[in-house]
């Protein structure tokens, strides 16, 4: 590996979770968000040499990925975004200066995640709007069941995840 | 947070309308903690993607999942515990008897195995009992409370088969004590030569290698003779001898005391006296040849 190769990746790995909590919440299609991570690590590689290293690579990137999601929106509009500029530079913005807080949280995430229990039609419906990325209304004529039906399951998930989060935050703050 | 939950899933399900946008907008810029929430809200749905997709590669891999992993635990679990119970079924049903007490040297085989006796070691279904010589003897109780004397040189063999005792004695000599059995399950015991069928009773039995001695103290025993089928019906007080030269009929246990030599303390009413073929109790009997 280049001396180039192993700075980008010690920067990319330090610079990776805030670059794409950033993407995913400018960008709700989940696949449509990975394409454009790994769009903004190629721009970071091929750019690294134009990187000034007295300023914060987690910026410098969060900066390049703001361009990325911008271009998307011209690129694809099938899904809704923020489309407003203001929004997209003070979500950056945020996203930049909230590492720690991220890291607690992705971990939290991540534990909560591998504890949720789907069975059945829930799981169904799981699948459907996330596997499939189909929303609510797709899932109920795929399904047959009663949209509302179908947003109040995806909902119960949601709100399952939540709580397990904010419990396990708990947790972390009482130790 | 709890006004805007479902606007935020509305928008990361792709279902925002314009209106609802604009209203989203609206909410995003009036704090930066409804920014934050926006955000930690992208990373939830995220990981559920990831979820889904970390499903579907286990799915496609045929990997279990999760929740059909602790299924198929519960379905583990299940079987072994079932296997323990047939298991245990089938030793308490293949354990048939006991070796209550013994003298001398005697060997319980099983599988061509000869192992050494001790009091309480159970017998199997298909295991041999062998008191090797002349001083050896032991006893063996049945689960059903029937219990057999085996005498010096004798050999003998157990099974059961649908809950039916049955026994065969290869050589020497064995004393009964049947307990009453099923009409449909009589307790059998047979040698080379005859085979006796016992309901519940009190008999000795003796084999040669090509002859059989049988005495009833109570009770009725049939015994077939296996050369020509021929059955007779023993009953207390009398004993039959399937031997050459000797007619195949019950007669007084007196009779058979002739054979012996005996003091008569053999005779009807008293305890059966074992003796066995080696010490010439059929010596006056010359062994037919095998039929």
């Amino acid at each position: 590996m280049s001396i180039s190769g192993e700075k980008f990746n010690l920067f990319w790995t330090k610079a990776m979770p805030e670059v794409s909590a950033f993407i995913n919440a400018m960008v709700p299609d989940f696949h449509q968000a990975q394409d454009l991570v790994q769009e903004v690590a190629v721009v970071l590689y091929e750019k690294l040499e134009t990187y000034d290293e007295t300023r914060s690579f987690t910026a410098w990137a969060i900066g390049i990925a703001k361009n990325k999601v911008l271009e998307s929106r011209r690129r694809r509009v099938n899904r809704p975004m923020i489309y407003d500029t203001e929004v997209i530079e003070r979500v950056a913005g945020i996203c930049a200066d909230m590492a720690p807080q991220l890291a607690e949280r992705m971990y939290a995430l991540d534990n909560c995640t591998k504890k949720l229990s789907l069975i059945g039609r829930m799981r169904k419906v799981f699948l459907l709007r996330y596997q499939s990325g189909l929303p609510p209304r797709m899932i109920a004529g795929r399904t047959g069941i009663n949209v509302n039906n179908v947003r109040s399951m995806l909902c119960r998930i949601r709100d399952d995840l939540r709580k397990c989060i904010k419990d396990t935050l708990k947790k972390q703050e009482a130790v | 947070m709890t006004d805007y939950k479902e606007l935020l899933d509305q928008y990361y399900d792709g279902e925002l309308t314009s209106e609802q946008e604009a209203e989203l907008h609206d909410w995003l810029m009036k704090n930066p903690a409804n920014i934050e929430t926006f955000i930690y809200e992208g990373q939830l749905h995220s990981r559920l993607s990831m979820r889904s997709e970390a499903e579907s590669f286990e799915e496609r891999h045929g990997m279990p999942r999760r929740w059909w992993n602790s299924r198929a635990l519960a379905v583990a679990a299940t079987l072994m515990v079932l296997a323990g119970l047939c298991t245990s079924y089938y030793l308490y049903n293949s354990n048939i008897a006991v070796l209550t007490s013994f003298s001398g040297d005697v060997y319980v085989i099983s599988s061509s195995k000869p192992a050494d006796a001790f009091e309480g070691k159970r017998i199997y279904s298909g295991n041999q009992v062998l008191c090797r010589n002349g001083g050896s003897e032991a006893t063996i109780t049945c689960r059903d409370g029937s219990s057999l004397t085996l005498g010096p040189r004798t050999e003998l063999s157990f099974s059961v088969s649908h809950g039916q005792y049955q026994s065969h004695l290869s050589s020497g000599s064995v004393s009964a004590v049947i307990k009453k059995q099923d009409n449909r399950r009589p307790f059998i015991i047979s040698t080379k030569s005859a085979v006796a069928t016992v309901l519940g009773t009190e008999l000795s039995l003796f084999a040669g290698d090509s002859s059989t001695s049988m005495e009833v103290e109570k009770g009725l025993v049939r015994i077939m003779r296996l050369a020509d089928g021929k059955k007779v019906e023993v009953p207390a007080g009398q004993s039959v001898v399937d031997a050459k030269d000797v007619e195949f009929e019950p007669v007084n246990w007196q009779w058979s005391d002739r054979f012996r030599g005996g003091d008569g303390s053999g005779g009807a009413g008293g305890e059966i006296k074992e003796v066995s073929l080696d010490n010439g109790w059929l010596e006056n009997i010359k062994d037919k040849p095998d039929k």
